[in-house]
């Protein structure tokens, strides 16, 4: 133990005996009124016995050491235990003393900076901080899982939704077209309609009538239904129905009709002498239907001509 | 010692004497107490720091001395008291040496450990025994009372006593001056936490006991 303060060495050499009468009662005077000089002689008696211990006194030092404190057994345990708490505390921060002392702080990369905040004194807290990090991991992947999921039923939804939506447009193309053609139908008809009654409202030319006699039902001639020779610049083509009904009728309902069914023309006369545009009759197999209404202003069948329309 | 004609017959202290001292030290009793303990306890290093083997015994001596004195009427001045222990107890160690200078008898105690190592006494050796098995409980409670300890103390403590010589005291100096203390703060953390070790050890060692 060489080169402490001046004072220091003063100190050890009182505790060690090694100060006169005077320099000793001057000290005590010293240590007994100040407790900071007493504090620093009990520090310094107690680091006498851990530089025993490491072997750091003086020969001389040594020996005065030995005389004044290492006479009983409980002394010499003292400097063992000494010598074991220095060799036990060299052992435990041999790994950590570097990175305690507060030496010079170099700057550290953030990374360093980060990772030190997750490293924790107290096992408790590293256990709580880990238990937390892992709670957070598992929320998030969970997060992730649930968020995958629903991006797949909005893309799932958003597929179907596209998928109606190319069906309604293509329902409503065909409706379009559809109600397009009607349309044009219903002007077609429309226009035909107009020419028909633009026709039936033009007063007859003073045309070439044909008359015929219809009997009701087929015939039993072997020709089959009447032949009709119509001329083609005929305007009007008259038929006599000779009704066997021995009813009187008021009236008759005439209605001419194809072989098809199509009604072609139709009229409501007082007796059973129908005039019929030619124009109405291109070559063909026609039945006239017959009603008759009686005075109580009911119908009753009178009859189904048969004919057969020609041209001359 | 005690017993011995080379000091003065006991003065067996009285209750008032000693209520008499402790009113001379505070009015307040509690506070005077404190203040008996702590004179008690720089006595007892007097005594050890100037040689003697039973600090204990000279220190009571010593306190009964001036308890004596008070009762008889010694005026103490309260800025004065440590220095009037002070000064009866360099007489009690003073008449100690002249009286053994006069008599030429030593006590058992008070012969230097060689001279001692004649005398086996089978108790002690049983003794012994059973201090090796405390020693090494002792290590055993070292290791978990050094393991206890917060690092940057165990620091302090490792840098504090590293090196030898010159090496050492500068390196005291820059771990004081990195501390930012001064050196006699140093030395006295350094005392406290040996202290706490120490303690330590001992409360381990008493437990397992």
């Amino acid at each position: 133990m060489t080169k402490k303060t001046g004072h220091d060495e003063f100190l050890i050499r009182y505790l060690l005996g090694q100060v006169t009468e005077e320099e000793q009662v001057r000290l005590e005077e010293q240590f007994f009124t100040d407790e900071d000089s007493y504090q620093q002689l009990l520090a310094l008696e107690d680091e006498l016995k851990y530089e025993y211990a490491q072997g750091g006194l003086t020969r001389q030092q040594r020996q005065a050491f030995e005389k004044r404190f290492l006479v009983t057994d409980a002394d010499r345990q003292k400097v063992a235990l000494a010598k074991a708490v220095l060799a036990k505390a060299n052992e435990v921060s041999a790994e950590t003393a570097a990175a305690l002392v507060p030496a010079r702080v170099e700057p550290t990369a953030w990374w360093r900076s980060l990772a030190s905040l997750l490293t924790l004194p107290s096992p408790g807290m590293r256990f709580a901080l880990n238990a937390a990090a892992l709670l957070v991991l598992v929320g998030g992947f969970w997060f992730m899982y649930q968020t995958a999921q629903l991006r797949n039923q909005v893309g799932q939804l958003q597929a179907q939704r596209k998928s109606e939506e190319q069906s309604a447009q293509q329902r409503f193309a065909a409706n379009r077209i559809q109600r397009d053609q009607l349309d044009r139908e219903l002007t077609q008809e429309r226009a035909r309609r107009g020419e028909l009654e633009k026709e039936l409202a033009r007063p007859q030319a003073p045309s070439f009538v044909l008359g015929f006699l219809l009997a009701p039902g087929l015939t039993r001639d072997t020709e089959g239904p009447k032949r009709l020779a119509i001329p083609g610049d005929a305007g009007v083509v008259r038929l006599q129905l000779d009704v066997k009904s021995k009813t009187s009728y008021q009236s008759y309902q005439a209605a001419l009709q194809d072989l098809d069914g199509n009604q072609i023309w139709s009229r409501k006369v007082s007796r059973a002498t129908l005039d019929i545009p030619a124009r109405l009759l291109p070559p063909g197999d026609y039945v006239i239907a017959l009603k008759g209404i009686t005075r109580q202003g009911e119908e009753e069948d009178a009859g189904e001509f048969y004919f057969v329309a020609v041209r001359k | 010692m005690e017993g011995s004609p080379a000091f003065k017959k006991d003065w067996v202290v009285s209750q008032a004497a000693f209520d008499g001292l402790l009113l001379k030290l505070d009015p307040d009793r509690e506070r005077a107490g404190e203040r008996y303990e702590q004179i008690r306890q720089k006595l007892i290093k007097f005594f050890q720091w100037r040689g003697c083997t039973t600090p204990d015994e000279f220190a009571d001596r010593t306190i009964d001395r001036v308890a004596r004195k008070v009762d008889e009427g010694a005026e103490i001045h309260a800025q004065n008291v440590y220095l009037f222990f002070h000064g009866v107890a360099v007489n009690v160690l003073r008449e100690h040496w002249k009286d053994v200078q006069r008599n030429e008898v030593k006590g058992l105690d008070d012969l230097p450990a060689a001279e001692n190592a004649g005398a086996v006494n089978p108790i002690e050796m049983g003794e012994r025994e059973i201090e090796r098995g405390q020693r090494e409980h002792k290590l055993d409670c070292l290791d978990g009372c050094v393991q206890k300890l917060p690092a940057p103390q165990l620091v302090l403590i490792t840098q504090y006593h590293q090196g030898s010589g010159g090496a050492k005291i500068a390196a005291r100096n820059h771990l004081a001056s990195q501390l930012g203390i001064p050196l006699n703060a140093l030395r006295i953390r350094a005392y406290r936490i040996r202290g706490e070790l120490e303690a330590c050890i001992s409360e381990c060692v008493k437990k397992s006991g």
